[in-house]
């Protein structure tokens, strides 16, 4: 039969159940978020990502379980030096001669003029006015050479030109558009016969000015009407890919190994769907990086539901039998493009680039800029990935953040070999950080013996753990349980492999070590039986002991101490509440404590201080206790209610100490700032208060100090306040 | 029927997950609301819940939907530790200590000293009574939910109500 308290849970949930009413809003959130998730599982998939200031690497997500990185590649080509610089003459030769002495190129954007600008590293732009229409500009992989489309008219035929970047020296490589070098340095580009019903082609050149080795069609069955663009290298150099077909749409590959090479249509799952644009990544091979205009939900022009992705291979793909039949590939989404704030223009052309190395940096106000007199590298910070338009240019960087580049391009290559520098810093790369060695320490562990009868006998094993947090290291090894090896030599424990994650926090205290366990701690099979209990703590106790700041011990479930001993029937420490505390605080503290429990005011009211220095939310009113009854029912959704508030801060958490000596709950408002918490004083901050805390701890810390109850009394005893607000403004 | 098939096959298209989000928004919203105790943080909690279950759902058969869901829910109020921008973007909504007028419901349900002393509970014993007495779950589904042993569902819902016991006093319910 249920009890009366069952019943009076029961109705408090549903009704406050019954007051939920959903926001119409939510769905949409829920379609970004799916998009965001799949750029969460960047993190998610416990890949690192690790950026220096010399190597820009960014990972991805693991696809079909490959770990996938975008990590550009690096050539050790000095920056250019005085005596390198070629002629600075104002023609397409100059571009990056101009950078100055302790300045180098950066990367060669194309505007929506038809002209080519160098910017040099320090954001220095130096535009290249001709009167031929220039754009694709592609590194070559050393940085040495640049190759770029040149039309003299906007409808004219494109031809291919290469730029020795040191001598300025050009070359005409011939009819075609969209050159893209390989990992190697070999050149690939597309060719175009406009009108006559030839198939456009992908010439193929294992050295730019060498002789052509390849040419074949982009299409396996050609279209009556067709378009190829946007031609990349996988970072093998064995395969490429491009969009082709009837106004662009579809994703096409060919190994070139294969017969032919013959060009495979890709049948991508995974969400893949339409127009896109395809970077190579450079580390991986049978991967691309890929802009896609799918599935674009349009508000004018402006695309709401664009995204970049990666798109892998698998299978017989990735050999490339050379069938001609289409070949799966997977693609992941790595981040939506719904949120930009100038969104692209779909109506002229796109541009997508590898910028790994591209040294961008933020403002103070996380705001992406040119490098030049920006205050800020942040390391981390180094994009990996530029789109853009003729109007607004964008890079997603290390962590995946969407961010804007204040330049406007209509086509970006980056030079590969250039590497981001902090400010100050001369632009040679700096040498590689060494790894650093993670700090360990030998602590003992100890299990029980087999075969004894005295239930507290232990033996200490050696185990090796993290510095600067040994105890907790030792305690985490010893949750872990003896080795096979160890127990067929006699140990015997309660711990084990399913007991490895049942520790929630330690925290060391004036000789105290206080202990949470997860409440399935007291799921320890045998562990509360007499014999059991005792040796259950003592094993628990010879490790935490083992330590020279550590004279007793306090365990608890899920922060409840009482919890703890009450399972294994045993009497708490008593001191469990707050050791150490003066006996005159102590004996403020327990009628405190018990008239916030049983919300007796006339208790209260009975210890508030006789010469009236007590502070409270009363906003000038003397009757402070009516303050706090109407209080009760005047919690928000950070902070509960003062009483409760007060049973929380005396009954479960440890005292701090203002400048003035007052014992203050908790013990994070003794510090002046949030910056200064621990993270133990933070995390008792949110588990203490439960629902409320983790809103009111991020509060705190936007607000520069801790806004929550806090409850003060004097070394003398007396009750000094209890109050929430602003503790500078007094509000 | 729609969502029964929904129930053992594959999220194949939007359509699908539109229609099951319009089956469980409102009951997993109202149970994540129960466990946290604020609205907001509730819808946030469950947009995010409903965008894994997106991926879940298109690349396995949840057999059990419901349930699922019911899981998901409570899986993401455990983490404790969400990401920071957005708790920060919420935070930067209200001013000082004065977070925003509240409605007269709101301030009726916030006199509920019930629903107080629930959230005073810990994470598991809070979770266990709100599913045990809202979603009415028996003690083995509650376990399931919650990946616990029926044991400890029994033990977490005993210390809970004895903790609000002490907390309200049994006079007042």
């Amino acid at each position: 039969m249920p009890t009366d308290m069952e019943e009076a849970v029961r109705r408090s949930l549903r009704l406050r159940a019954a007051g939920v009413t959903p926001d119409p809003g939510t769905w949409r959130r829920v379609q970004q978020r799916i998009r965001r998730r799949r750029a969460l599982g960047w993190a998610a998939g416990g890949v690192v990502v690790a950026t220096v200031a010399v190597i820009a690497t960014v990972a991805l997500p693991a696809l079909n379980g490959r770990q996938v990185r975008f990590v550009p590649p690096v050539v050790g080509r000095p920056a250019p030096t005085p005596s390198m610089a070629p002629d600075p003459t104002p023609a397409a030769g100059s571009l990056g001669g101009e950078c100055r002495p302790q300045d180098r190129l950066a990367l060669v954007a194309a505007t929506s003029d038809g002209d080519l600008v160098a910017t040099c590293a320090s954001g220095e732009e130096h535009p290249v006015v001709t009167d031929t229409l220039e754009s694709e500009p592609a590194f070559s992989p050393d940085g040495t050479l640049l190759a770029f489309t040149r039309r003299p008219a906007a409808d004219a035929p494109g031809r291919v030109v290469l730029l020795d970047l040191d001598s300025g020296e050009e070359t005409d490589l011939g009819a075609g558009y969209g050159p893209a070098f390989g990992p190697d340095g070999q050149l690939a580009w597309l060719v175009d016969q406009p009108g006559d019903g030839t198939q456009p082609s992908i010439v193929v050149r294992p050295e730019p000015l060498g002789e052509t080795l390849l040419q074949f069609p982009v299409f396996g069955d050609p279209a009556e009407e067709f378009t190829a663009r946007h031609l990349a290298w996988d970072a093998s150099g064995e395969r490429l890919w491009w969009e082709a077909g009837f106004e662009g749409a579809g994703l096409w590959t060919a190994h070139l190994e294969s017969e032919g090479p013959t060009p495979t249509r890709v049948e991508v799952s995974g969400g893949l769907q339409d127009s896109t644009y395809v970077t190579p990544s450079p580390s991986l091979a049978n991967q691309v990086m890929v802009l896609q205009l799918c599935c674009v939900v349009n508000d004018g022009d402006a695309p709401l539901d664009a995204e970049i992705g990666a798109m892998s291979l698998a299978g017989r793909a990735v050999r490339g039998s050379g069938s001609g039949e289409p070949v799966p590939g997977e693609y992941q989404a790595l981040q939506g493009l719904n949120e930009l704030p100038m969104p692209l223009d779909l109506s002229g052309p796109l541009y997508t680039a590898a910028a790994g190395a591209l040294d961008v940096r933020r403002d103070e106000e996380g705001r992406a800029a040119a490098a030049e007199g920006e205050p800020l590298w942040l390391p981390g910070d180094a994009p990996a990935w530029i789109v853009g338009d003729g109007n607004a240019t964008y890079l997603v960087d290390g962590y995946g953040d969407l961010v804007q580049l204040e330049v406007s391009w209509s086509g970006v290559a980056v030079d590969p070999t250039f590497a981001p520098r902090t400010v100050g810093e001369g632009a040679t790369p700096a040498p590689d950080p060494e790894p650093k060695e993670p700090t360990t320490a030998t602590v003992q562990v100890y299990f029980g013996e087999e075969g004894t009868f005295d239930c507290t006998v232990t033996r200490a094993y050696e185990r090796q753990v993290e510095a600067p947090a040994v105890a907790r290291g030792a305690l985490e090894a010893l949750l872990v349980g003896p080795t096979a090896q160890e127990r067929a030599q006699g140990a015997t424990s309660f711990f084990s492999a399913e007991t490895a994650d049942l520790l929630n926090s330690v925290t060391i205290t004036e000789g105290t070590a206080r202990v949470d366990f997860d409440d399935r701690f007291g799921d320890i099979n045998n562990a509360s039986t007499s014999c059991g209990s005792e040796g259950l703590l003592s094993e628990l106790d010879n490790t935490l002991k083992q330590f020279p700041t550590v004279d007793q011990t306090i365990y608890s479930l899920d922060g409840d101490v009482a919890a703890f001993y009450t399972w294994l029937q045993r009497v708490p420490p008593e001191t469990a509440g707050d050791p150490g505390l003066p006996g005159a605080v102590q004996a403020t503290v327990d009628p405190l404590l018990a008239a916030a429990v049983d919300r007796d005011y006339a208790a209260l009211r009975e210890l508030l201080p006789n010469d009236g220095e007590f502070t409270s939310n009363s906003g000038g009113r003397t009757d402070h206790i009516a303050v706090y009854r109407e209080g009760e029912h005047d919690t928000d959704h950070i902070h509960p209610g003062p009483l409760v508030a007060m049973a929380t801060l005396l009954g479960r958490l440890p005292p701090g100490r203002l400048d003035n000596g007052w014992f203050v709950w908790p013990r994070a408002a003794a510090r002046p700032t949030p910056a200064d918490w621990t993270a133990e004083e933070r995390a008792e901050l949110v588990d203490a208060f439960s629902a409320f805390g983790e809103q009111a701890v991020l509060d705190s810390e936007h607000f520069g100090a801790w806004l929550g109850w806090r409850v003060a009394i004097d070394p003398g005893g007396s009750w000094r306040l209890l109050v929430k607000g602003d503790p500078v403004r007094g509000t | 029927m729609r969502t029964e098939a929904l129930a053992l096959t594959r999220v194949a298209d939007s359509n699908d997950f539109a229609e099951l989000y319009a089956t469980h928004h409102a009951e997993a919203l109202k149970l994540a609301y129960l466990l946290c105790g604020d609205p907001h943080r509730a819808e946030d909690a469950v947009a995010e819940v409903f965008a894994k279950v997106y991926r879940r759902a298109r690349r396995h058969t949840v057999q059990q939907p419901r349930a699922y869901i019911r899981r998901a829910v409570v899986n993401e109020m455990n983490s404790r530790f969400r990401r920071l921008a957005l708790e920060r973007r919420e935070a930067g909504r209200r001013s000082g200590d004065d977070r925003g007028a509240r409605g007269v419901e709101e301030q009726h349900a916030d006199a509920d000293v019930v629903f107080t002393a629930l959230h005073l509970l810990p994470r598991r014993q809070r979770t266990a009574v709100v599913l045990r007495y809202y979603a009415d779950l028996s003690e083995a589904d509650t376990a399931a939910v919650m990946g616990v042993s029926v044991g400890t569902v029994k033990s977490s819902v005993f210390r809970g109500l004895e903790r609000m016991r002490a907390v309200l006093g049994q006079e007042e319910v």
